[in-house]
């Protein structure tokens, strides 16, 4: 086991190693940093933006807003989920409102959010539609995998609600919860940066990004991207965490 | 089977030695536009395509966004190009071989709106739409807001929008009742909604700020670095021939709509109102070097980003 990580941790660093080089090597050909700036000079961008004084309040806009929404989706998604997930009336009725909501493409949200409302809202509105689906499937999902004997039984032995709540449904529905809620998060921030991007909120990243692109900052488009990528990793982590946690508590 | 193949062979063959024969004994020189009042300036020169050097195929190519022209131009695909001046720095600091030829307007941005606002310190406490954020008409807003004692953090509310186009449909629809824009979106407003006025000129207020006698000159003519150098009577020429448009245009508003019409999606009767409120004055950049320098300073003062992050150096601008 230990040999096998060791091998793991090996081959995601020559990986990273081989994506810096390609990433380099394309840089270099090109030679043009306003088309495709050099890992270093994306860096180097990096340091200098977490100088200045804007580079913190954009970021702290993001993520209160990212968080919020997330927030929002996933309460709106396990109640509407474990709803449907025990009444199948529930179930039936909501079920053409997802796929409807699932289908619609991002863009037409974000383009119809733009016409209704003002640049802070566009932004919890798109991500919640995004990402409330999302979760709403993984829990009746989950509900729908338990046992239907099992649900018999507790119908017979008249067990209370509560306790089929916390003891049957809550451990078949934890590790769909705990993968809505990794997708969900994921999704989030692509789908926060995009939605800023388009509806210019005073702080952002997206809103920021949009305007080093108009300026020809290549670089510091590429530096956004990577703080991105950093926080999207960084909440992927303390959701493995968390969920490796409950898990084993569960079992 | 093979025979079809043959003669799909065959047809592309055909294709590219018959595309690739006129190219050989023809110069062509690709000039875009914006559909904006850069636009306008030339109005004239997309309509007619005028033979200026005998040999030498002008296209003319008009574009919706500055994103677009950039592109165009970092790819090389531009040869004479209309930009915004800041956008024309930003390009030259950034190492693509480009030089400003000719300043092509002094200024198009006005506040409209339906509200009883007669001066810059008005807008105190107000909400107002502004586009192009981090861009000249967002820059000087914010500039102008400041000399007049308004602070734009905290003493109104700016909504920034993505383009004119947006911002004039809502000002037009009433959603916002207040909005920096330039032209031709303003004549296109006041046409379609009554309750609008213009309020406040960008141009006369930057003239009593900086104490000058021109406004600011907010766009540009770009010739690619090569062309300018391998073939500079050529250059001359089309701005000979580009300052006669030009000024064609400023007299004949008249005359100019319906072209306008044709190529730049704006409508006639609006293009005529708009010529006079475009400041259109198509001069050598040589010329105008200290107040386009005056005006690159400004903006360098407020975002350094924004004429990509130095004063260009004379090496941008063509000389004569």
């Amino acid at each position: 086991m230990p040999d096998s990580t060791c091998r793991n941790r090996v081959i995601t660093f020559v990986s990273f190693l081989t994506l810096i080089l390609v990433w380099s090597g394309a840089a270099a050909l090109l030679g043009k940093e306003i088309i495709l700036p050099t890992p270093a000079a994306t860096l180097r961008r990096l340091v200098q933006l977490m100088g200045t004084g804007q580079f913190w309040p954009h970021l702290a806009a993001t993520l209160s807003r990212g968080l919020a929404a997330f927030a929002l989706s996933y309460l709106a998604g396990l109640s509407v989920g474990l709803l449907s997930g025990i009444n199948r009336n529930f179930r039936t009725f909501f079920h053409l409102w997802l796929t409807v909501i699932r289908s619609t493409p991002t863009m037409s949200l974000i383009l119809l959010a733009l016409i209704w409302f003002r640049a802070e809202a566009v932004t919890l509105f798109v991500t919640f539609l995004v990402v409330f689906p999302l979760v709403t499937q993984n829990v009746s999902e989950g509900i729908s995998q338990i046992n239907p004997e099992l649900k018999e039984m507790a119908r017979l032995y008249q067990v209370p609600f509560p306790a089929i709540l916390r003891r049957m449904y809550l451990p078949a529905i934890l590790p769909y919860l705990a993968t809505g809620a990794a997708s969900g998060l994921g999704l989030t921030w692509k789908v926060i940066i995009a939605a800023e991007v388009l509806a210019y909120p005073r702080l952002g990243i997206g809103a920021r990004m949009d305007t080093a692109r108009s300026y020809l900052e290549t670089a510091e488009v590429f530096a956004w991207t990577v703080v991105v990528i950093g926080i999207s990793l960084f909440f992927d982590r303390i959701l493995q965490r968390l969920i490796k946690k409950q898990l084993l508590y569960w079992e | 089977m093979r025979k079809q193949l043959l003669f799909t062979v065959g047809l592309i063959l055909l294709f590219l030695v018959a595309s690739s024969l006129p190219a050989a004994e023809k110069t062509t020189i690709n000039v875009m536009v914006l559909s904006g009042p850069t636009g306008l300036s030339l109005v004239k020169m997309v309509e007619e395509k005028p033979d200026l050097v005998p040999g030498v195929t002008f296209n003319y190519t008009v574009l919706t966004s500055p994103e677009q022209m950039s592109a165009k131009i970092i790819a090389g695909e531009a040869d004479i190009a209309a930009v915004p001046t800041n956008l024309a720095a930003i390009l030259y600091n950034k190492g693509i071989p480009i030089k400003l030829a000719a300043i092509t307007n002094w200024g198009v941005m006005y506040v409209i709106g339906s509200e009883p606002i007669t001066s810059w310190s008005d807008l105190k406490g107000r909400e107002i739409g502004v586009t192009g954020k981090g861009n000249t008409p967002d820059l000087l807003f914010r500039y102008f807001l400041g000399a007049n004692g308004v602070d734009p953090e905290k003493d109104l509310q700016i909504r920034y929008y993505a383009s004119p186009k947006e911002l004039a449909n809502l000002v037009i629809a009433g959603k916002v009742t207040l909005a920096t824009l330039p032209e031709p979106w303003i004549t296109e407003a006041l046409s379609r909604n009554s309750d609008l006025k213009v309020l406040l000129d960008y141009q006369t207020e930057w003239s009593r700020l900086e104490k000058q006698k021109e406004a600011y000159p907010q766009s540009a003519l770009v010739v690619k670095s090569a062309l300018a150098a391998a073939n500079p009577a050529l250059v001359d020429t089309f701005l000979e021939a580009a300052i006669a448009a030009n000024n064609w245009v400023v007299e004949h508003p008249e005359a100019a709509g319906p072209y306008a019409e044709k190529h730049l999606a704006i409508s006639a009767a609006a293009a005529t109102e708009a010529i006079p409120r475009c400041n259109l004055r198509l001069v050598r950049a040589y010329l105008v070097r200290s107040e386009i320098e005056h005006y690159l300073e400004k903006l360098y003062s407020f975002e350094p980003q924004s004429i990509g992050g130095k004063l260009p150096d004379a090496g941008f601008y063509l000389s004569e």
